[in-house]
């Protein structure tokens, strides 16, 4: 507990520290404009972004997402009865790719939930939108097309109500205040 | 810990106990929120309640088409997907598990999938979503939605009795925890309470105890104070009762030098006997209230012990004689001759156990036996053959004021503190006193003594302390004396002895002449009215010149050896008791007085009254030949000596030691007897290289012995 509660702690500390160099060294460094989609558009990123694609939006098509960087997961989740196979674009990757800035996001879903997670989740730990578990691409039913991930395994810390509330399904829209 | 009471250990154990097992209720309490914290029961009812809701949300949707929708299928096969992915996670997730434990749970849930999986076929083959379609769907949505209000009912319900059940649970807990808490504080209470009381005990125990300290510290100072104040008393009835005694034995002792007619003399013998007893009496008291009090003294100083045994039994031979006695002494020759101890106590002893070997015996003989003992102490045995001492009597023997039995002390007399006397002398000496006795046989009393044997320093010391034996006739005397009769006892001893006594009544005066006139000696009564002995001596002391040398001897009534030591610290050189003795007397004076003449630097080898009384029927002239025969033969008897000692003959030895010593004595030459005495014994015990020395200083001796003997032939 007490190494947990240090962890979380000193979290803020580290991120002032690390992150946000890091965070000023990618705006500087980001020449390239977004593309603009050619799929059908299954995210879109809306409100504070830098590089919008869309009338001031940034819209992104299956193509596009697969061509972030991206992680596998192996975790179990409250909602699976097996460990599955994640596969998807880092969170923190997307949020670059838009220019896309605050310390809060809201993610939004297909059946309009919305919840709230902050930056720091994103580089703190590598959370993914998973696109895919077990190499199937994720379903409507499936908790699809996209899916917040967080690595449950690798971080049993993870396994709070709150973090619960952000791993948010069927993922349409992320709002950056 | 371990000297705690029981009770205190079993409270802390019990408290420790409760504590152990409170903290063990408080981890099950834990436990179990965080077991609470981590179900599911607020997710499930969450889905099914979306799941609810949507069915509705979706059957509404079907009842009022949105007009501005474009593709109202496909947004109403994305709300079927959202369904379906309700379903899925009541079907999948961690809720799954608390739907398996609702018994009718699951089958809704089958219900649920049965409906939504004939609506997914049913929208797979819509081409359009006309009005047909639509209230088909809604019927079906209809009945999906009564299932799943169920399952919300279902699940609440559930959750209602798990929670109720959880909290009773909780609520136990808590109750043994609280019970556990408030044993835990009734144990450490009761601690605490045993801890206060312990420390009350032990306070109330030590006041008790210094309570009790102080009583006897105040019982002690009172016993103390009795038997100081039960001392004094002795030291004035004593000195009361000595007083006129001393003038009973003094004028009886005066009367019996006076020519008497035979009735007057036995009259006079009896007055002196009968005063004599009564101070033995009264001596016998004081010693013993002295024992009680501890207050005893001892000498350490070298005497000749032969000389001690042979005055104690010939004290008894007339008294033995007259009862028909025979009266034995056997001293070890192997013993040393002067030895360092208390002769006088040890005297005591010795009279007391003959005097009542004497005294019980009707026949036969009485024998003082001193042996050697090979741890090197003395073992004296005196042994009768008298009426002995009964078995049942024996153990009273030592007891104070007891004797034999009551019919003893009608028919013997005596107080019965003789031997608890001896017997306590004895043990302050390092002896203890120890008897056998049979009636009708005899009895045997002994003990031993460590007696070391003088060293040549110790009898040096001595002879100077014992100053040259000088005439008495004609030294001057000073005797403060307070009381008349004490006055003319002093005068009438003294001046039988050919001294001019003058007498002062006072210190004061005393002090006075001693300015205007000088004296010999002064014989100084310590109770004085007025300035006491011992301040005048101090003042006398204090003012020099010869003053501070003259002799001053005290004159108590305070019992043998009471005060000593205070008389000795004031700058008394002696110390008499009264009664005043004409043997003591003289023996002090001797000591004290110093010659007429310029003395010679050592003691006279020769005895003075013998030669007188040589020369008194001899004639100058036979006193004369007499010596010229004596250094003739002496100077025989060391060349005899000189050869029997290189031929290693003891015997020869102690044969021609003695011839010395007869021929000395009878001349008056007591060193040379003294020394030939001692040769004689060495001899016998044939210690012959103790004889070589021995003979050395004898040769020394008999030389000034000779030269002594010249002088006194030509010059008186």
């Amino acid at each position: 507990m007490s190494i947990g509660f240090i962890v979380r702690l000193l979290a803020p500390l580290l991120w002032l520290l690390i992150a946000l160099p890091h965070a000023q060294a990618h705006t500087h460094a980001q020449p390239t404009p977004l593309p603009e989609p050619t799929g059908r558009v299954i995210l879109t990123l809306s409100g504070d972004i830098a590089h919008p694609n869309v009338g001031g939006e940034a819209h992104f098509d299956r193509t596009m997402l697969k061509a972030l960087p991206s992680r596998i997961i192996e975790t179990h989740t409250p909602w699976h009865s097996d460990k599955g196979r994640f596969e998807g674009p880092l969170v923190r990757a997307l949020l670059e790719a838009a220019g896309a800035d605050g310390d809060c996001l809201r993610i939004r879903a297909l059946d309009d939930f919305e919840a709230q997670a902050p930056r720091s989740d994103f580089y703190d730990h590598d959370v993914i939108l998973a696109m895919s578990r077990d190499g199937e691409p994720l379903g409507i039913r499936d908790y699809g097309p996209l899916f917040v991930v967080y690595p449950f395994d690798a971080h049993p810390e993870l396994l709070t109500e709150a973090v619960r509330f952000r791993s948010v399904w069927h993922v349409e829209r992320i709002i950056v205040p | 810990m371990l000297h705690y009471p029981l009770r205190l250990k079993l409270g802390a154990i019990a408290a420790l106990l409760f504590f152990a097992a409170a903290l063990v209720v408080v981890g099950l309490v834990a436990w179990r929120q965080h077991a609470l914290s981590e179900s599911v029961g607020g997710n499930a009812v969450w889905h099914a309640y979306k799941l609810d809701r949507d069915t509705v949300e979706l059957r509404s949707f079907l009842a009022r088409p949105d007009p501005a929708a474009k593709r109202p299928l496909l947004a109403l096969r994305i709300r079927l997907e959202l369904l379906y992915s309700r379903l899925h996670l009541l079907k999948e997730g961690d809720i799954t598990r608390l739907l398996a434990r609702i018994d009718i749970a699951e089958e809704l849930v089958e219900q649920v999938e049965s409906h939504l999986d004939a609506m997914d076929a049913q929208l797979r083959r819509l081409e359009s979503l006309d009005a047909g379609a639509r209230s088909q769907l809604s019927s079906r949505l209809e009945i999906l939605g009564g299932v799943t209000e169920r399952l919300i009912i279902a699940i609440n319900g559930h959750l209602a009795e798990a929670t109720t059940r959880d909290r009773r649970a909780l609520q136990t807990l808590y109750g043994v925890l609280l019970l556990l808490i408030l044993a835990m504080s009734l144990a450490a209470s009761l601690v605490v309470v045993f801890l206060f009381r312990e420390s009350r005990d032990n306070a109330a125990a030590r006041r008790e105890l210094e309570t009790l300290s102080r009583e006897l510290e105040v019982t002690a100072q009172r016993a103390e104070s009795s038997s100081r104040s039960k001392s004094e008393f002795l030291a004035t009835v004593s000195h009361e009762i000595r007083t006129p005694l001393n003038g009973v034995i003094g004028m009886s002792d005066l009367l019996q030098d006076q020519p008497l007619p035979v009735k007057a003399r036995h009259f006079a013998d009896t007055i002196h006997d009968s005063a004599q007893r009564l101070l033995e009496l009264i001596n016998d008291i004081l010693d013993f209230s002295k024992i009680e009090a501890q207050r005893l003294e001892f000498e350490e100083r070298p005497f000749d012990l032969a000389e001690l045994v042979d005055g104690a039994v010939a004290l008894f031979a007339p008294r033995a004689q007259a009862r028909g006695l025979r009266l034995a002494c056997d001293i070890d020759p192997r013993l040393p001759v002067r030895v360092v101890g208390d002769a006088g106590r040890l005297r005591q002893v010795l009279l007391n156990l003959l005097s009542n070997a004497i005294k019980f015996t009707e026949q036969g003989e009485v024998r003082l036996g001193v042996r050697a003992l090979s741890d090197g102490t003395v073992r004296f045995e005196v042994v009768d053959t008298g009426i002995g001492i009964a078995p049942e009597s024996q153990r009273q023997l030592f007891e104070p004021f007891q004797q034999g039995d009551p019919s003893t002390a009608r028919r013997f007399g005596g107080t019965g503190l003789g031997l608890v006397i001896s017997q306590r002398l004895v043990e302050a000496q390092g002896g203890r006193l120890a008897f056998e006795s049979e009636p009708g046989r005899g009895s045997r009393f002994c003990f031993a003594l460590t007696l070391p044997e003088a060293t040549a320093s110790e009898v040096a010391a001595d002879a100077s302390a014992a100053a040259p034996e000088g005439g008495l006739a004609g030294a001057r005397l000073l005797v403060v004396e307070d009381d008349p009769v004490n006055q003319q006892v002093a005068r009438a001893m003294l001046e039988r002895l050919g001294c001019r006594v003058s007498v002062a009544e006072a210190a004061d005066v005393a002090l006075s002449w001693a300015a205007r006139e000088h004296f010999d000696l002064i014989f100084m009564d310590v109770q004085l009215p007025g300035m006491d002995g011992l301040e005048a001596t101090r003042r006398l002391r204090a003012r020099g010149g010869w003053s501070a040398e003259l002799p001053v001897v005290a004159m108590t009534a305070g019992g043998p050896s009471g005060d000593q030591a205070r008389c000795l610290a004031a700058g008394m050189n002696g110390y008499l008791t009264k009664p005043l003795f004409q043997q003591a007397l003289v023996a002090l004076l001797h000591r004290h007085l110093p010659r007429g003449e310029p003395p010679p630097s050592a003691d006279s080898p020769l005895e003075a009254a013998t030669l007188s009384s040589l020369e008194e029927s001899l004639g100058r002239q036979g006193l004369t030949a007499l010596i010229t025969l004596y250094r003739h033969q002496a100077a025989e008897h060391l060349a005899g000596l000189e050869q029997a000692l290189s031929g290693g003959v003891a015997r020869q030895v102690e044969y021609l030691a003695h011839r010395l010593k007869g021929e000395s004595s009878s001349l008056g030459a007591v060193r040379v007897a003294g020394l030939a005495s001692q040769l004689e014994r060495l001899g016998a015990q044939e210690r012959l290289d103790e004889v070589a020395l021995a003979l050395g200083a004898l040769h020394r001796c008999l030389a000034l012995t000779l030269t002594a003997l010249e002088a006194w032939t030509s010059g008186e």
